[in-house]
């Protein structure tokens, strides 16, 4: 296990090494930057979606687009201007979780934490399902082949991720430039010949016959349709508070490092979105309900057919689509480690790995993952409804929590960001409300109900915590009372095994030694006590009577008796165990892993496990064991 | 591990004619106890035969200090103590009482 576990992760690095598992700026763009810049490839398309398909309005779908685009744009501006305060700020990372915790309270922040961890869940699952669905789509699979190819992307980034954050980052790298040089030629090829070359719209012989009916549309737009029009462009907006949860993954400086990085996120996105939305206003791109996805279309019409171009735009969609899921993997466990670090999750999210990652993080968010992906059958339709209103939540609470930073610090020109960040607030805040409102019955409700549940159980874990704390809490000066010591050895037969476990107990020289075997008839009795006697052993033997032939409860019930009669003593059970190699070992010690797992719960007792080496062959003859003994807790 | 499948009822007659419950008898007087052997201890090793039999009737506990034999009333068994007992930390005691195994 040892062997595959370093060929697939790698040796293991020294916590020495962390600054050097630092990411560049050229690094942690695609690490961070990956899932933001993947929505250019479906955003456009999906304020097109609310326009065409669900209002029906027909040609007119195509005049709102731009000023849609520019307004989402101007979003990302106000958010990426704010998370960079952020960054500034919280140089130790956590975005919107810590922001909410420093400024709000920890009621929002653990509501914004439970948010992201949700996104960061959906973000993998939506991603995965949406390139394995693109990759299908070019291919031709099978349905049937959704679930399996989802499961086995999910299972290689996951490989990669626990490998380290830096080899990961490396692996990312190449397939997400490669998207944001393929879509800029695709925005430059299009602008070209939009501009110069005077082409027009699509022509109808690229559309399909979905696509000529959806163009035929007549209705009017409402004020709704709008709303949700643009509330489904301002996806493209998720993943953006990843650069600012990652802080401490640059090198340093990390905070000028990340809000340079985060500024280049900001730039590319916007820059590409608004590029491919101009693009569509131009060029049409009318999709029936079943068609491919619009970039697609462009790229084919732009580059006259399906040539080297448009494949090369293809994969490179499919890539970053896949990869996306991977800014989840860099930020899942971070924030998770920071929850934990406050006590609201498991300790286990706080370890990292051997290989400086927050491997249980990473292996928790795979597996949940994983369950979306069985649950919702890998269909992308049915997992989208559920992504959007955990960020736009987070995002409202965390400008919510700078404005009052600003506020409370009052720090040179507090007053301009403070309007930025309120402004920021209040928008994504009506965003995340028309999410939920909009898409409540498509799948919204299920993070509407699930982060209150995760907020009530990070309370619940925190509130486990502090009790653990105060439990084990004392003041300064104080002593431990003496107790005495009352050792009982568990034994069934007289072997290698008992006679080192009661040999060992004698050494620690208690105040009471006992061995303790449970018969279920007499004649379990005589048979130990002869060869007690055999053996000369020098401890006082007890035999209890169990006439179920149950092992721990006659054994509980005679700790309890010892601890009527010997009120402030302290017992140890010594448990001897044999131990065998990993194939047969489960053959061995059954009844004492059970007696164990109950005796860890049993106050002022301790648990001592003797073991006894299966090789130890020339021992074993020493002790000339009969074949009357070969009973033990075995 | 207590004696459960014939629980002390107060309200009954007793198994034995002139028995009392472990719990409530008298010590350092004359009397007679019934119940199950629920545990044996022993020490081989220390020259005299020796045995401390617990028995139980639901209601406590008296164990029998037998010195000299080198045979104990079986696991299981329904015994009679008959002797003085005293009070020890693991209840009612006596000291090489009369004793007789019912079934």
């Amino acid at each position: 296990m040892a062997a595959l576990k370093r060929i697939l992760l790698g040796k293991p690095l020294s916590s020495s090494d962390e600054q050097h598992q630092r990411l560049s700026k050229t690094i942690a763009l695609p690490v961070f930057a990956s899932d933001a810049i993947s929505s250019t490839a479906y955003a456009t398309d999906e304020i097109l979606v609310v326009l065409s398909l669900q209002a029906g309005i027909g040609a007119a779908a195509f005049r709102p687009l731009v000023p849609i685009a520019l307004v989402v744009c101007v979003l990302l501006a106000i958010v990426v201007v704010s998370y960079r305060q952020t960054i500034f700020a919280y140089p130790s990372g956590g975005g919107a979780y810590i922001v909410s915790r420093e400024n709000l309270g920890h009621y929002p922040a653990l509501v914004a934490g439970s948010s992201l961890l949700v996104d960061y869940i959906l973000t993998v699952a939506v991603s995965v399902a949406g390139g394995v669905l693109a990759i299908r789509t070019a291919t031709g699979l099978g349905r049937e082949w959704a679930v399996p190819l989802c499961l086995l992307c999910i299972v290689i980034m996951t490989i990669m991720n626990l490998r380290g954050v830096k080899e990961s980052g490396a692996f990312f790298a190449g397939p997400t430039y490669f998207y944001v040089v393929m879509l800029v030629i695709l925005i430059v090829t299009g602008l070209y010949r939009i501009y110069v070359q005077h082409i027009g719209p699509i022509p109808d012989s690229l559309l399909s016959d979905g696509a000529l009916e959806t163009r035929a549309g007549t209705s009017s737009l409402g004020l709704l349709m709008l709303l949700r029009a643009f509330s489904s462009g301002a996806v493209a907006l998720s993943g953006v508070e990843a650069v600012s949860n990652g802080v401490p993954a640059f090198r340093r400086p990390e905070s000028r490092n990340a809000a340079t990085t985060l500024m280049w996120m900001g730039a590319i996105l916007g820059s590409c979105f608004l590029g491919v939305s101009v693009i569509a206003s131009h060029l049409k791109p009318f999709r029936g309900e079943h068609d491919g996805n619009g970039l697609g279309l462009l790229a084919q019409y732009l580059y006259g057919g399906k040539g080297t171009m448009f494949w090369l735009t293809m994969i490179a969609t499919f890539a970053i689509l896949i990869l996306a899921a991977n800014t989840a993997y860099a930020d899942f466990p971070r924030l998770a480690s920071i929850i934990a670090r406050d006590g609201y999750l498991p300790r286990q999210f706080f370890n990292r790995g051997a290989r400086l990652v927050f491997s249980n993080g990473v292996i928790f968010l795979a597996a949940v993952a994983s369950v979306l992906i069985v649950v919702f059958n890998g269909d992308i339709s049915k997992l989208i409804p559920l992504y959007a209103f955990g960020v736009f939540t987070g995002f409202t609470l965390s400008q919510s929590g700078m404005v009052r930073h600003h506020f409370r610090l009052r720090e040179r020109g507090w007053r301009v960001a403070a309007v930025v960040n309120g402004i920021g607030a209040a928008t994504t805040g009506l965003i995340a409300a028309i999410v939920v409102v909009s898409k409540f019955t498509e799948g919204a409700y299920i993070p509407a109900l699930l982060i209150p549940i995760m907020v009530f159980a990070f309370q619940s874990i925190g509130r486990h915590y502090i009790r653990s704390r105060q439990s084990v809490s004392v003041d300064p000066g104080y002593r431990a009372p003496r107790t005495t010591h009352t050792m009982v050895v568990l034994v069934g037969g007289v072997n290698l095994g008992v006679l080192r476990g009661l040999e060992y107990a004698r050494s620690l020289r208690p105040e009471r030694l006992m061995a303790v075997t449970v018969a279920s008839d007499d004649s379990d009795r005589q048979r130990i006590e002869q060869q007690w006697r055999d053996f000369e052993v020098p401890i006082e033997l007890h035999v209890v009577y169990s006439p179920y032939r149950e092992l721990t409860r006659p054994v509980m019930q005679f700790l309890s008796e010892l601890d009527e009669m010997y009120q402030d003593h302290t017992i140890t059970v010594v448990i001897p165990e044999f131990v065998s190699s990993w194939r047969s070992q489960w053959l061995h010690n059954g009844s004492a892993f059970a007696l164990k797992a109950k005796l860890l719960h049993r106050p002022h007792t301790a648990v001592v496990s003797v073991p006894v080496h299966m090789g130890a062959t020339d021992e074993v003859t020493d002790v000339h064991v009969g074949p009357s003994t070969a009973h033990g807790h075995q | 591990m207590r004696f459960r499948r014939q629980k002390h009822d107060e309200t009954q007659p007793s198994l034995v004619e002139g028995a009392v419950p472990i719990g409530t008898a008298p010590r350092r007087e004359r009397v007679i106890v019934c119940g199950e052997v629920v545990r044996i201890r022993t020490k081989p090793t220390i020259g005299l035969p020796l045995y401390f039999v617990t028995i139980s009737d639901g209601t406590g506990n008296a164990v029998a200090l037998l010195t000299g034999r080198f045979e104990a009333p079986p696991l299981g068994t329904t015994v009679v103590f008959e002797g003085a007992g005293y009070e020890s930390r693991e209840g009612l005691r006596f000291m090489n009482p009369g004793y007789r195994i019912l079934r």
